[in-house]
């Protein structure tokens, strides 16, 4: 047992609150439907790897070439991904910081509120790099089983993903506390979570629609215009994208972030399946 | 019952203030606390009504250290609270209208971890979270999350959270609220038994029976001014409303123009 009121006590505490509230999300509060819960879980899993084995299987050992679509796809894929963990973390920042009322009882105690916001922070990271991580985790753990262990690194990218997308969240917050003050952050920050999260999709098949007539989300990554006008494909707008095909070399092939989506998108997209044999 | 403390003006002197507050001022969207001036006194049991968005709530947040205020100081126990907020909260509680409880934590692991938020090491924290619980009539739910507690029950787990430091200085807004008769009683015998104690308690309350019954001296805050203070019988000499009761005289002073605080003398 740490002592109180050091970071590893109130991690302790955050971490005690964290797990009972999420297995009270799975059982609904019956502590008896613990086992039910658990068979559930794991036959999901199985379902997500089976599914993730129809997708991506075929990609483990693709030779990810640098050409322009295949760079605006990964790179739109990555945007995606980012997107939808930032949309997350900027609503886990709103609810750690303007909504749990227990601020109340800890900020009138003598604990440095420094470490009661670092262990607040850190939980936030954790849990978006968890969601993160759990959701990528049936296809990286595919692409690992065909392709080699080397796609393990995809982990520690996604978990980077993550950590990235809080540390812009919470500096959103902040931004938004000082421009609107303690008052508004917390309802603007909502709808601006909301907003980015769902922008992005929605803009592409608005452009994919009215660009090819297309509902496919990379119609519009993949359309002649996008290709015509992207950056040049040395440049270093693509540095993230271009960056995993070089991980791969660097580390035996290793992975890049959004792998399992931007393979997703090779095997939709006939431009992107090119530079992606397999 | 607890009865009201002798006259102000002799005991005064001879008390330490347990809370000074002079020129205190918070501003939002207008002023919501407007150059208060308050002492109160150790072992003092103090009260403060006043209409809605008076500024009570606010003056008592800045107390507890959760609002930084625009101006002013405050004092507790001879230490200023806004140069070294650490050793102020050390001796102060605060419990708000809407008792914080986690709902996935027994009492019992509520207590320990509050206790923990003051520094006390695991076995007196233990010692004395068993002790408030025996005192509140807790043990049967000792070791029960308190997802299914009642407002009465969750109240009385937030205030033995209040009391898990020994604290000398006791802020509480609005502790009645929604309470039933008895949860009720027993939180103002608490707080009186702390009284007795040695303790000072400051609260909040839109009950004027309850400041007329408890109270050894009220305020009476308007527009973020202390426009009255004293025990219930100065309140009544200054309205001239010597048999009225505490409302009647509430309502006097508080429809009365806000001009300058009249103080007990």
């Amino acid at each position: 047992m740490s002592r109180p009121d050091t970071l590893a006590w109130l991690a302790g505490h955050e971490l005690r609150l964290g797990w009972r509230d999420w297995v009270a999300l799975m059982t609904a509060g019956r502590r008896n439907r613990a086992r039910t819960v658990a068979i559930a879980l794991i036959v999901f899993a199985a379902f997500m790897h089976v599914f993730a084995y129809w997708i991506v299987a075929g990609y483990a050992d693709a030779n990810v070439a640098s050409d322009t679509a295949t760079l605006v796809g990964i790179t739109g894929t990555l945007v995606l991904s980012w997107s939808l963990l930032l949309s997350q973390a900027m609503e886990s920042v709103t609810r750690a910081f303007y909504a749990r009322s227990d601020l109340d009882l800890i900020l009138t105690s003598p604990v440095s509120a420094r470490k009661v916001f670092a262990v607040r922070m850190s939980r936030i990271a954790g849990a978006s790099v968890t969601i993160a991580v759990l959701l990528a985790a049936p296809f990286i753990n595919v692409l690992a089983m065909r392709g080699g262990s080397h796609w393990l690194a995809a982990y520690g990218v996604v978990a980077a993903m993550g950590a990235v997308a809080t540390a812009a969240a919470l500096a959103l917050t902040i931004a938004l506390f000082r421009l609107v003050g303690a008052k508004r952050t917390r309802l603007i920050a909502q709808i601006v979570a909301a907003v980015i999260g769902a922008a992005f999709v929605i803009g592409l098949q608005v452009a994919a629609i009215f660009s090819s007539g297309s509902i496919s989300r990379f119609a519009a990554l993949q359309s002649d215009w996008m290709l015509a006008n992207a950056p040049d494909t040395s440049g270093a707008f693509w540095w993230p994208a271009s960056r995993t095909p070089s991980c791969a070399s660097a580390a035996g092939r290793s992975p890049f972030a959004a792998a399992p989506p931007a393979t997703c998108c090779g095997r939709r997209n006939g431009r992107c399946s090119r530079a992606t044999p397999g | 019952m607890h009865s009201p403390a002798p006259a102000v003006s002799i005991s005064q002197a001879q008390r330490p203030i347990a809370l000074a507050v002079r020129g205190l001022a918070k501003r939002f969207d207008r002023p919501a606390v407007d150059a208060l001036d308050l002492t109160v006194y150790g072992g003092e049991f103090y009260v403060l009504v006043g209409p809605n968005g008076a500024g009570k709530t606010t003056t008592l947040r800045m107390v507890a250290g959760l609002l930084r205020p625009d101006a002013g100081s405050i004092t507790i126990d001879g230490i200023d609270a806004l140069a070294d907020p650490v050793a102020a909260k050390q001796i102060t509680a605060w419990l708000s209208d809407e008792p914080m409880i986690y709902d996935k934590l027994t009492p019992f692991e509520y207590l320990e971890f509050v206790a923990g938020l003051w520094r006390i090491e695991a076995k007196p924290a233990e010692a004395r979270a068993r002790e408030l619980i025996g005192w509140l009539g807790l043990e049967p739910h000792a070791h029960e999350r308190c997802e299914g507690f009642s407002r009465g029950m969750r109240q009385k787990v937030a205030l033995a959270g209040a009391l898990v430091h020994n604290p000398k200085l006791i802020i509480l807004d609005e502790p009645l609220t929604g309470l039933d008769a008895g949860s009720a009683r027993l939180v103002k015998n608490v707080l009186l038994e702390r009284v007795r104690a040695g303790g000072t308690v400051i609260m909040t309350t839109h009950i004027l029976e309850v400041a007329e019954r408890m109270a050894d001296r009220i305020g009476v805050i308007a527009s973020g001014r202390l426009i009255a203070e004293g025990t219930l019988e100065e309140l009544h000499r200054k309205t001239g409303k010597t048999a009225a009761s505490l409302e009647d005289t509430f309502l006097t002073l508080v429809a009365e123009p806000v001009a300058q605080p009249i103080a007990a003398e």
